[in-house]
C-alpha cells in the first residue's frame, strides 16, 4: 500500500513524460485449431527435487504418455526456467500441439507464465491447463511417496480430461474513460482526487455534505503536533482550485451502469442530475464515531469521547478545578461479543491527550483504564512520554469492567480493579472520557448496493485480499480508501488514498484494455427470459436485450459461473469452465469418460445449442 | 483411479480462498491423506449438482466442496448458493441409499492452509469409515469383466496362431 | 496481607508527588516508564522463593503514591540486589537501583530503623559464607553437607 502510494507521488511528477517510453510486445499469430483434434503435450516438472525428492516423475510420465489425445509427455528439471520455456515452444511446432498441460506448481503464481509461452508459440493462451503436483501433491504427502506419485498421475489425468476440451478464447477490449469519480469528499477522497488530477486526469469528486472535509473536520491536531485544521484548509483549496477536478456539494451518486474502463453514472443535487463518464470508482465514504450508550453518555455534561476532549482542549474550553480527576476509559462499546474489532486510533488519541491535560492542568491527575495499550509502531514512544509526564495507566480485564455510577448532583464515580495491587480504585472524577467506536457510515448500505460492493461483518468496506489487492474491491475498476475501509489514522488515509490514485492511474492511462475472456455467454435460443441470471449476478453483468432475451456484457461479467448455474435452461456456458471441460476432469480420473475426443467435440455443440444427449452417457 | 488402489476424494475449490489455502498448506508443509485430488472452480457457485451425482455415479467415495467463508465470498453470495446446492445433493445422495456422509460444505479463507489440511483429513477419515463408494465396486466389477474378457480374446488369438 | 493492603484506594486523595521523589532519587529516575509487564517479578530469585514479594507491585504502589505502605513495608529490605531484573526489563526501569531509592527514603524520613542498613549488610555477608561453605563443601562431601543444612533448616 505504502509502495503505490509513493507510486502515485513519482507518477505525479513524472505526468508528462507518461506513455513515452512503450514498447509493445508483439506475438505472432494464432494458429486456428479449431478442426484439429486435440494434440496434447505434458510437461512435467521436477521442481529441482521439490517434486522429484517424493513424488516418481518418471513414473507419471510413462502413466500419462498412455493416455488418449496424448501425443507428448515429458519430464523437466524446471519447467518454468527460460531455456525450458524455449524447448515447450520447439516442441509445440514440432508436435503441432495444440493443448499444452503443465505439471508443476500453482496456477495462482505460474499461469500467467506458461499462457505466455503458447502465446509465444502461437497458440491462443487458453488452451494452457496446469496440474498442481507440488504445492497440493508432493510437499503435502512428503511422508507417502506412493500414494504421492498415484495421485500426481491422477491430477495429470484430470488435467488431460479437461485440456481436450479446451477452446481457444479472445479477450475483448473496451476503450477506456479517463476520468475517475470519487464518493466522498474527506481527506481520502480529496487526496485521492489530487493524486490522480495531478497525474493529469479529470476527476468527478462528489460530497453529501455542504462542504469538504468529513471527518477530519474535527481533529486538530496529528500525535506529532502537526495542525489537521490548517492542512485540511490548504488541501480544499487545492482541490477548488484545481482545473481538473468539479466538486460536487450537496451530491449523491445514484446510478453506476458500465464496468472496468467505461462507466457511466448520474450524480444528484438536489433536483438536478447530471451525468458522468469515467474509467474508475473510488470509495471513499468514511466513517463516524459511534455515540456511546453506556457510561452516562448523554445524560452528564461531564462525559464526553476522546473527540471531543480534544475539541474543547483545542478551543481551550476544558475547565478544570484544582487538583481534579480526569478518567480515561478505553474499549468503549468495542472488542465485545457484538463489535469485537478494535477502533485502532483511540490508544493513541487517550494518550495525546492525556499528554495534553498533564500540560495544561499539571496538577490534574489522568487516569486511563484500559484493556491493552496499542500505540503501535512509534506512537510507543508517546505512551512511554506519558508514563513519564505521571499519567497513570490501569489495566482492567474484558470480564471486570468498571464499576460505574452517576450520582443526583452529578457526581461520577468509577470503581475498577487494579489487578496488580488486588484491589480496588475508586475515582470521583470531573471527567469522563470515553474512547467511543468508530464505525461505518449508516448509509453504507445504499452505496453498496449501488456498486455491488461487499461490507465485512464489523460494518466497512471488504477489499479483494488483505495483502495483496489491499485498495481495490474484487470488482475491476472499483476502489477503496479511507475509514470506509476500516478505522485509521489520518496518515494511513493519506497513504491509502495515493495508493488508490496508483492503482487507478494503471487503468486511467491506458487506451483500451483487455478483458478477461473467463465470461459467461447466453444462448437465445435456449433463455426463456426468466431473469434469473440478472438477479443470481453479483455484477448486474446480464441485461435483458431488444430480442427479450438476456446477454452477458462481457466487460462487467467477472467470470464466477453463478448464472450458469442457477440458469433453469441451461441457456448459458461459462467459458473455460463448461460442462464438458469439468466433467472432462472427473470422468477422465476416474477412468469413465469416452476415448479420444475429436475436433471440436464437447464444449463446441454446446455453445452453438444443438440439442443433444450429455455426452458423458453412453 | 487405479482399480486396485486406495480411496478417492475429489476436493471442489474455490479459486479465491480454498485453492489458496491448499497451496498455504503444501508452503506450510503439512501433511494430509493422499486420497483428496483438488478441482480448482472460479467460485464455489459454479459447481453444479450434476457434477456432484455424475462423479458419484462414476464411482468417487466422497467429494467436499470447499468455499469461502460465509459472508467473505469474492463474489458475494456464491458460496452461499453452493450450500444449498449441496444440501440439495445430500438429500438426493440419502434417497439413492448412497448416504450424505460422502458429500460435505466447507468454508474457510485463503489464509487458512491448516484448516484445509485438517478439512482433508476429516474428510478422508470419514470416508475410510464409510468404506469405498458401492458404486465404484460396481464400476470395478465391469472393469473386471471386460479386461477378462480382453484376455479372452488375446489367448484366442495367441491360440489361432500356434 | 494486612487489612490496610486490602482495602479500596482512593484515587483522588493519592499522592502524586511520591512517584517524582523516588524518581528524583539516583537510581529511581526511570521508575515512571514501567507499562507493568512483570518481567522483573518473572525472574526474580526472591519471588521465586516468596510470592509477597513482587516488583512489579511495589513500583506499581509507587506510582500509585501509597508512600506509607511502600516505606514501611519489610518487603523492600527482600530484594537480593543481583540486577536480574534490571537486566531483563524492555523499559529500563533499573528496579534494582528504585529499590535502592527506596531503601534510602525509608530510612531518610524514619520508617524504618537505621541500623536496618548495618543489619542488612551482616546479614548478607553471613548468606554469603553459607552459600560459600556449601558450594566449597559440594566439591569434596556434597551429601554431607546438603543434608546436613536441611537437617538444620528442618530443626529450626
Amino acid at each position: 500500500m505504502q509502495a503505490s502510494a509513493a507510486a502515485a507521488r513519482a507518477m505525479s511528477l513524472l505526468a508528462p513524460a507518461r506513455g513515452t517510453c512503450i514498447r509493445t510486445k508483439v506475438y505472432p499469430p494464432q494458429r486456428d485449431v479449431t478442426d484439429e483434434p486435440p494434440r496434447i503435450g505434458v510437461f512435467i516438472c521436477h521442481c529441482g527435487s521439490n517434486i522429484a525428492s517424493v513424488v516418481d516423475v518418471e513414473e507419471v510420465v510413462r502413466r500419462t504418455a498412455v493416455l488418449p489425445n496424448v501425443v507428448l509427455a515429458e519430464h523437466n528439471i524446471y519447467t518454468c526456467a527460460d531455456d525450458t520455456q524455449d524447448t515447450i515452444k520447439d516442441k509445440i511446432g514440432q508436435y503441432r500441439l495444440n493443448r499444452v498441460i503443465v505439471a508443476s506448481c500453482t496456477p495462482r503464481t505460474h499461469e500467467a507464465i506458461f499462457r505466455d509461452t503458447l502465446r509465444d508459440a502461437g497458440l491462443n493462451p487458453y488452451l494452457l491447463e496446469m496440474a498442481n503436483i507440488r504445492d497440493q501433491c508432493s510437499w503435502v504427502h512428503s511422508a507417502a511417496p506412493d500414494s504421492a506419485t498415484r495421485k500426481a498421475a491422477d491430477l495429470v489425468r484430470m488435467a488431460v480430461g479437461r485440456a481436450a476440451r479446451l477452446v481457444p478464447l479472445t479477450e475483448d477490449t473496451v476503450t477506456v474513460k479517463g476520468a475517475a469519480l470519487i464518493i466522498g469528499g474527506g481527506v481520502a477522497g480529496m487526496t485521492a482526487a489530487l493524486a490522480m488530477a495531478d497525474q493529469g486526469f479529470p476527476v468527478h469528486l462528489v460530497e453529501k455534505s455542504e462542504a469538504l472535509g468529513g471527518a477530519a473536520r474535527d481533529l486538530f491536531r496529528t500525535l506529532d503536533g502537526l495542525d489537521v485544521q490548517a492542512f485540511l484548509a490548504e488541501t480544499i483549496d487545492r482541490v477548488i482550485g484545481h482545473p481538473r477536478i468539479t466538486v460536487h456539494l450537496h451530491s449523491h451518486v445514484t446510478q453506476v451502469e458500465g464496468h472496468v474502463g467505461d462507466f457511466t453514472s448520474v450524480i444528484t443535487t438536489g433536483a438536478k442530475t447530471r451525468q458522468v463518464e469515467h474509467g474508475v470508482v473510488v470509495v471513499a465514504t468514511g466513517a463516524v464515531e459511534g455515540k456511546p450508550t453506556t457510561f452516562g453518555y448523554g445524560q452528564s455534561p461531564r462525559v464526553i469521547t476522546q473527540r471531543d476532549l480534544s475539541g474543547q482542549l483545542a478551543r481551550g474550553e476544558l475547565d478544570l478545578p484544582k487538583g481534579a480527576t480526569v478518567a480515561m476509559l478505553q474499549c468503549v462499546e468495542q472488542r465485545t461479543a457484538d463489535r469485537p474489532y478494535c477502533s485502532r486510533v483511540c490508544c493513541t488519541m487517550a494518550v495525546q491527550n492525556a499528554l495534553a491535560v498533564r500540560e495544561r492542568h499539571p496538577d490534574a491527575r489522568v487516569v486511563v483504564l484500559y484493556r491493552d495499550m496499542r500505540t503501535y509502531g512509534f506512537r510507543e514512544i508517546a505512551y512511554k512520554k506519558a508514563r513519564q509526564a505521571g499519567v497513570l495507566f490501569v489495566r482492567f480485564d474484558d470480564d471486570a469492567p468498571p464499576g460505574f455510577s452517576l450520582g443526583a448532583d452529578g457526581a461520577i464515580e468509577l470503581t475498577v480493579r487494579d489487578a496488580i495491587v488486588q484491589r480496588d480504585l475508586l475515582m470521583r472524577p470531573s471527567v469522563l472520557v470515553l474512547a467511543a467506536p468508530i464505525v461505518g457510515q449508516h448509509d453504507r448500505q445504499e452505496v453498496s448496493d449501488l456498486l455491488r460492493i461487499p461490507i465485512n461483518a464489523d460494518g466497512f468496506f471488504l477489499e479483494a485480499h488483505v495483502k495483496l489487492r489491499p485498495v481495490d474491491f474484487a470488482s475491476e475498476g472499483l476502489f477503496l480508501c479511507g475509514t470506509a475501509h476500516a478505522p485509521k489514522f489520518l496518515s494511513e488515509t493519506i497513504s491509502q488514498a495515493s495508493a488508490v490514485a496508483a492503482r487507478a492511474a494503471s487503468i486511467l492511462s491506458r487506451q483500451t484494455m483487455p478483458i478477461g475472456a473467463q465470461i459467461a455467454r447466453v444462448d437465445p435460443d435456449k433463455c426463456v427470459s426468466c431473469m434469473t441470471c440478472v438477479h443470481v449476478c453479483p455484477y448486474l453483468a446480464p441485461i435483458v436485450g431488444d430480442d427479450n432475451k438476456a446477454q452477458v456484457q462481457p466487460t462487467v461479467c467477472m467470470g464466477c459461473g453463478s448464472c450458469t448455474s442457477e440458469c433453469p435452461a441451461k441457456a448459458i456456458t461459462l467459458h473455460h469452465y463448461t460442462d464438458a471441460q469439468i466433467l472432462g476432469a472427473i470422468d477422465r480420473l476416474l477412468n469413465a469418460g469416452p476415448g479420444p475426443v475429436g475436433p471440436g467435440e464437447g464444449a463446441y455443440l454446446e455453445q452453438v445449442g444443438v440439442a443433444r444427449p450429455r455426452w458423458t452417457e453412453g | 483411479m487405479d482399480t486396485d488402489q486406495e480411496l478417492v476424494i475429489l476436493a471442489l475449490c474455490c479459486h479465491y480462498c480454498a485453492y489458496a489455502a491448499a497451496d498455504m498448506a503444501g508452503s506450510m508443509r503439512l501433511q494430509y491423506p493422499g486420497s483428496v485430488r483438488v478441482l480448482r472452480f472460479p467460485c464455489t457457485s459454479k459447481i453444479e449438482v450434476n457434477y456432484l451425482l455424475t462423479a458419484f455415479e462414476r464411482g468417487i467415495d466422497g467429494i467436499l466442496v470447499a468455499g469461502c467463508l460465509e459472508g467473505g465470498c469474492h463474489f458475494l453470495e456464491g458460496n452461499l448458493r453452493a450450500r444449498r446446492r449441496v444440501e440439495r445433493a445430500k438429500k438426493l445422495l440419502d434417497e439413492i441409499g448412497l448416504g450424505a456422509g460422502r458429500l460435505e460444505m466447507f468454508n474457510l479463507s485463503s489464509a487458512e492452509g491448516p484448516r484445509f489440511a485438517e478439512i482433508a483429513t476429516e474428510m478422508h477419515e470419514r470416508v475410510v469409515e464409510l468404506g469405498p463408494s458401492p458404486l465404484r465396486r460396481g464400476r470395478e466389477a465391469v472393469l473386471a469383466g471386460v479386461a477378462g474378457m480382453a484376455s479372452l480374446a488375446e489367448a484366442v488369438i495367441a491360440g489361432e496362431k500356434t | 496481607m494486612s487489612e490496610e493492603q486490602t482495602k479500596t484506594i482512593m484515587v483522588d486523595n493519592l499522592d502524586p508527588g511520591f512517584r517524582d521523589e523516588v524518581a528524583a532519587v539516583p537510581g529511581g529516575e526511570n521508575i515512571k516508564k514501567c507499562f507493568a509487564c512483570g518481567t522483573c517479578a518473572a525472574g526474580c530469585p526472591v519471588t521465586n522463593i516468596d510470592e509477597e514479594y513482587n516488583c512489579r507491585r511495589i513500583i506499581r504502589q509507587v506510582l500509585l503514591g501509597l508512600r506509607d505502605e511502600v516505606l514501611k513495608s519489610p518487603l523492600i529490605w527482600l530484594c537480593a540486589m543481583c540486577y536480574r531484573c534490571t537486566a531483563r526489563c524492555p523499559q529500563s526501569v533499573n528496579f534494582t537501583d528504585v529499590m535502592r531509592a527506596l531503601r534510602f527514603l525509608a530510612v531518610k524520613e524514619g520508617a524504618a530503623p537505621p541500623d536496618l542498613l548495618a543489619d542488612n549488610d551482616e546479614i548478607d555477608r553471613l548468606t554469603q559464607l553459607v552459600r560459600r561453605d556449601l558450594i566449597k563443601g559440594s566439591t569434596d562431601g556434597r551429601k554431607t553437607v546438603m543434608e546436613e543444612l536441611k537437617a538444620r533448616i528442618r530443626q529450626a
